[in-house]
């Protein structure tokens, strides 16, 4: 598994793709916590959210890349078709933990550097941890969302950029949408359960463990059946 | 009896609804050394990735021998940004060799391909027939129990040829089955022992006693930009291999002198001609 990790960060890496994206995000950030005093939780929510359709992003660019005959010919070294998948989609939740660690450390540092006034109120560890653990769930689902658009499981690709536009937007915009035509709550949960994790922190001052636990499962669960199902469903059409 | 590695019985396959290969059966065996030869779309490559379990059959069933290592030298390698190195490197150590054994197998192979100055060299900026040796050596690093080779020779040079052609012959000497898809014919006598036409889908055996009486000539012209050469020339052309002004003709040798009229009469300048090795 590790030398299949390195061989897919070298990969990755030399192809430059995940420059944009850390741009994009670094300069989101800038922007976001330009102006203060904000309130902690609107606003790790609201980086969260914004690291969901970066993640999409890289997780699709990220399929995108992978070449067949190299895939082939890793797919006879390793013997192991599950394994390779898995360390494939273990290097996005890496990149995922690693965007979630700068969307938590940049509002601390610059926290520290305004002698702590840049939210409302003092921050707590618990801010933190609980801040961390939502940017990795919305990495999670981001990545899984954009991977699960390979190139081997939908092969228009024009066909597979719109679908992955219209899935991340409807996974964040679908409460509003719900409000004004309520028959799309029937299908709404189909599509990724960023809104629905969101929603839950509203108008809090604080995370409230008891009130994330059922959306956060569901994101789980969904992120987990997005990347199983992507899995086993590359395995079935091979080249 | 050999014991039996793979076996594929009575195996089919579509794409969508376009049969590519019906009812093939095949054994292979560790003394196994097969050519398929067929025309480009007749399913040489197909079969290959069936073999290697690589693509689903439609029908049918294979079976394996347990633990069996396969490897694989795909036609077109692919312009990636990782370096010769790097990526064999990789290779060896995603298969479980060790770093040591990696780094003596790898030195030993760029050195035999002559490619010892391009190992820190991006593989996207190489040559086609650098690229392929590439594809070659990641192949070779360890010795595997069954080798795939699709179109092995394309775009490689005549020393990387013969390289290749003395390699792939001690490997069949320590064991190692062969399974080549390749339209030269040339080839099929000095690498397989058993040959295959792919034809109507299905695998029709060719008598290989009647292959290996056919000599084969070299040609290398000299070209000019624009020169082509025309669709009846070529039907007698083994194979063809254009590198900037260079160009190499493989020819049965009965058919040498019509074509090297030919190509004389279309101002191609001759260079150099040879009987091939058998």
């Amino acid at each position: 598994m590790k030398n299949l990790l390195i061989y897919h960060f070298k990969t990755y890496l030399k192809s430059y793709k995940l420059l944009l994206p850390f741009l994009v995000y670094l300069i989101y950030l800038f922007a976001a916590y330009g102006i203060m005093p904000f309130a902690i939780v609107s606003s790790f929510s609201e980086s969260a959210g914004v690291l969901f359709f970066i993640m999409t992003f890289v997780g699709f660019s990220y399929a995108e890349l992978e070449n067949p005959v190299t895939e082939q010919l890793v797919l006879l070294r390793v013997n192991n078709d599950t394994l390779y998948y898995l360390s494939r989609l273990t290097v996005l939740l890496i990149i995922g933990v690693v965007m979630s660690i700068l969307g938590i450390l940049y509002p601390l540092i610059d926290n520290l550097v305004n002698q702590g006034h840049l939210f409302t109120r003092s921050l707590q560890f618990q801010d933190v941890i609980i801040g961390f653990a939502l940017h990795c769930l919305m990495a999670f689902l981001g990545a899984m969302t954009g991977s699960f658009c390979h190139p081997r499981i939908i092969k228009n690709r024009k066909m597979a950029v719109l679908f992955l536009f219209f899935v991340a937007v409807m996974g964040i915009s679908k409460g509003a949408l719900a409000d004004h035509f309520s028959q799309t709550r029937f299908i709404a949960w189909v599509f990724p359960p960023v809104f629905d994790i969101l929603a839950s922190l509203t108008g809090m001052d604080f995370f409230s463990i008891p009130v994330m636990l059922l959306p956060v499962a569901f994101g789980l669960a969904y992120g987990l059946v997005l990347m199983i199902g992507q899995i086993e469903l590359l395995k079935r059409s091979k080249f | 009896m050999d014991s039996v590695l793979i076996s594929l019985n009575s195996i089919s396959k579509y794409f969508g609804k376009k049969l590519i290969l019906k009812d093939i059966n095949l054994t292979i065996t560790k003394k196994s050394t097969i050519a398929l030869l067929g025309h480009n779309g007749s399913g040489k490559s197909t079969l290959l990735k069936i073999i290697g379990g690589l693509s689903k059959v439609s029908s049918g069933s294979i079976n394996y021998a347990p633990k069996l290592k396969i490897a694989y030298i795909p036609e077109n390698f692919p312009k990636i940004d990782l370096t010769a190195g790097e990526f064999i490197k990789s290779m060896g150590l995603i298969g479980g060799l060790p770093l040591e054994k990696v780094s003596t197998g790898m030195q030993d192979l760029f050195q035999a391909f002559q490619m010892e100055d391009m190992i820190d060299v991006p593989i996207k900026h190489l040559s086609k027939g650098t690229i392929q040796k590439v594809a070659v050596i990641q192949a070779l690093l360890d010795t595997p129990d069954i080798l795939l080779l699709d179109e092995p020779l394309s775009g490689q040079d005549i020393q990387s040829q013969k390289l290749f052609i003395r390699m792939i012959q001690e490997l069949h000497q320590q064991g190692v089955a062969t399974i080549m898809s390749c339209h030269e014919r040339f080839l099929v006598s000095q690498l397989a022992h058993e040959a295959y036409e792919i034809s109507d889908h299905q695998l029709m055996p060719i008598d290989l006693s009647g292959l290996k009486e056919i000599k084969y000539d070299v040609m290398i012209f000299e070209t000019q930009a624009g020169q082509t050469i025309d669709s009846r020339l070529q039907a007698l052309i083994e194979q063809t291999e254009w590198d900037h002004h260079r160009l190499k003709l493989i020819v049965k040798r009965d058919q040498s002198d019509v074509v090297l009229k030919e190509m004389l009469k279309h101002q191609f300048k001759l260079r150099i001609m040879e009987g091939l090795d058998q």
